[in-house]
């Protein structure tokens, strides 16, 4: 399988992915609101990693950057070689509600973004990708589905198709499994970090649960608020490919308790400040 | 998939619910036609017995019985080409080119304002100003500005119905969830995309009630042009039939009237029901 150790020695200079000191100002209602500062990481091709932290500490705010939906007060983000300015080709995106278009297949929904980026024609040249990615997905037999007769993880597994059919370099994904009931959110992470590993794909996803983070990712950033800003990061150093029963060896619960122990103790200091 | 088959959803949960007989009430457990039906009867009933305890003249208000008569009379004069069929093509003509005018004006100005920044900020006031208005009040210039004719029929029934068809379609163009939007940007969808594959699917249902609401008020507007500057349709017919007091020939030709306005909304309903298949295959 896919072992994948953190950066590893043959990888060249340039990381796949990089921000520099990446600042965002809002204007807030009275005052600015630091949304992010000085948010710096890089990423080798192939890493997945994780931005958690409570809600309001920017983690969401940097995923949408990265995705070019909101432009940074400062800072730059480079993927392979090139600086990211807006949405990119090569940049795929989730959200935590599948966002499927309710009038259209489970088939006419995985190929949307072929169909926006190419046209109707590429779209249908495409449909045998698509076939082949609802399949992998799980979801044999409901190709000609609307998203109204699926389950809600169903549904997120077509939202993941859609993501990945037009074969992304980046995969971005915020809080992707967070309305899932708990059963079908272990059973999305242990098939999303398959798909990853078999595509060797290079992945960020924001999420606050702490579990879902270290389960998925090879880096874990923590991140703190007021301002939003990485205040720790932590490797991962667990085996590939990820199962289940992993949840319950004393490496992972390790890495839980460092990261628990970890925004516990900045939220403590932050409200006695 | 295993997770639907462990879970019922709520629909299967539902329907177990009303397959347990015993607990259902008489309303629940009778057919909708039946309760209508009782209930028009018991209305009936009360309306003859209003007429005939109260000792109102019939000349001010009859009973079911001479307006049933009059109702008998109107629909055959229309079945066998009388005057009420030349007056009833007049009105239903009116109604078509006023409905049409408004969804014209309606769906324009709405794209409009739900679809660009200077719309929505510029142009938005004022329709909003002016629905606040008593449109009514505007027949007697429509029929200064457009004769005794058929015009000032249609303007002014465009004029009354063209407002729901601008709001709900400038709101449902708003409709849409900010994460949809957001993929459509990751996605680099240009303007046209956006609006034509993502924000006008999602306004069908607001723009379909509007439209429907229009289909209703245009009915009004002709009417109301029709009290105020004359001509040949219903409404005419109807002002004739006051000035005479033969109170059951209005009755009647308000019931004409209405179906004129029902027709147009059912026509309105099957189109909206052919663009909108996929919700009925949503809800089953």
């Amino acid at each position: 399988m896919n072992q994948q150790p953190n950066v590893a020695g043959n990888t060249p200079a340039k990381p796949f992915l990089s921000l520099t000191r990446i600042n965002k100002h809002y204007r807030g209602a009275r005052e600015p609101v630091h949304a992010a500062k000085d948010v710096s990481f890089e990423l080798e091709r192939g890493q997945t990693a994780s931005l958690v932290g409570a809600s309001g500490c920017g983690k969401s705010t940097v995923l949408k950057m990265i995705a070019g939906l909101l432009r940074p007060s400062s800072g730059e983000i480079h993927l392979d070689g090139r600086r990211l300015t807006g949405p990119d080709k090569g940049v795929g995106i989730m959200f935590q509600q599948p966002t499927l278009l309710p009038w259209r297949t489970v088939t006419d929904n995985v190929l949307l973004p072929i169909e926006i980026r190419q046209g109707k024609a590429a779209a249908k040249l495409a449909a045998e990708r698509a076939k082949s990615l609802i399949h992998m997905a799980g979801l044999t037999g409901f190709e000609e589905a609307l998203p109204g007769e699926l389950s809600g993880g169903m549904a997120q597994r077509a939202a993941v198709c859609r993501m990945l059919v037009n074969e992304p370099d980046l995969l971005l994904l915020d809080e992707p499994f967070g309305a899932l009931d708990e059963f079908t959110r272990e059973q999305m992470n242990v098939e999303f970090q398959r798909i990853c590993s078999a595509r060797k794909a290079t992945a960020i996803v924001v999420t606050h649960s702490i579990q879902e983070a270290v389960f998925l990712s090879d880096v874990v950033f923590v991140m703190s608020p007021r301002p939003g800003r990485i205040s720790k990061r932590i490797d991962i150093d667990l085996p590939r490919p990820r199962t289940p029963d992993m949840v319950t060896s004393s490496a992972f619960n390790e890495y839980v308790r460092e990261i628990h122990h970890c925004l516990f103790v900045r939220n403590s200091e932050a409200n006695h400040g | 998939m295993a997770e639907t088959s462990v879970i019922p959803s709520s629909e299967q949960a539902g329907m177990l619910i009303e397959e347990d007989d015993a607990h259902r009430s008489f309303v629940e457990r009778t057919p909708q036609w039946v309760l209508v039906l009782a209930f028009g009867v018991i209305l009936v009933t009360f309306w003859q017995a209003a007429v005939d305890l109260s000792g109102v003249s019939p000349l001010v208000l009859p009973g079911p019985y001479e307006v049933l008569q009059d109702l008998i009379f109107t629909v055959t004069n229309l079945f066998s080409g009388g005057y009420v069929l030349d007056a009833t093509i007049v009105t239903v003509v009116e109604v078509i080119f006023g409905f049409s005018l408004a969804c014209v004006i309606g769906l324009t100005l709405g794209a409009i304002i739900g679809a660009t920044e200077i719309g929505r900020k510029a142009i938005m006031p004022y329709v909003v100003a002016v629905n606040t208005m008593p449109k009514v009040a505007f027949a007697p210039l429509f029929v200064a500005w457009f004769g005794f004719g058929v015009e000032s029929k249609i303007m002014m029934a465009a004029f009354i119905s063209f407002f729901p068809v601008t709001i709900n379609t400038a709101a449902g163009l708003g409709a849409t969830s900010g994460d949809l939007l957001m993929l459509f940007r990751s996605l680099e969808a240009k303007r046209w995309q956006t609006l034509l594959k993502l924000q006008l699917p999602f306004a069908l249902p607001y723009i379909f009630a509007g439209l429907k609401l229009a289909a209703v008020w245009s009915v009004i507007g002709v009417v109301v042009g029709e009290y105020m500057g004359g001509g040949e349709g219903i409404g005419e017919l109807v002002r004739i039939a006051a000035s005479q007091l033969r109170v059951g020939r209005v009755f009647a030709q308000i019931l004409l009237l209405s179906m004129i306005g029902l027709s147009l909304f059912s026509l309105v309903s099957l189109v909206e029901a052919y663009f909108t298949k996929w919700k009925q295959r949503d809800n089953h």
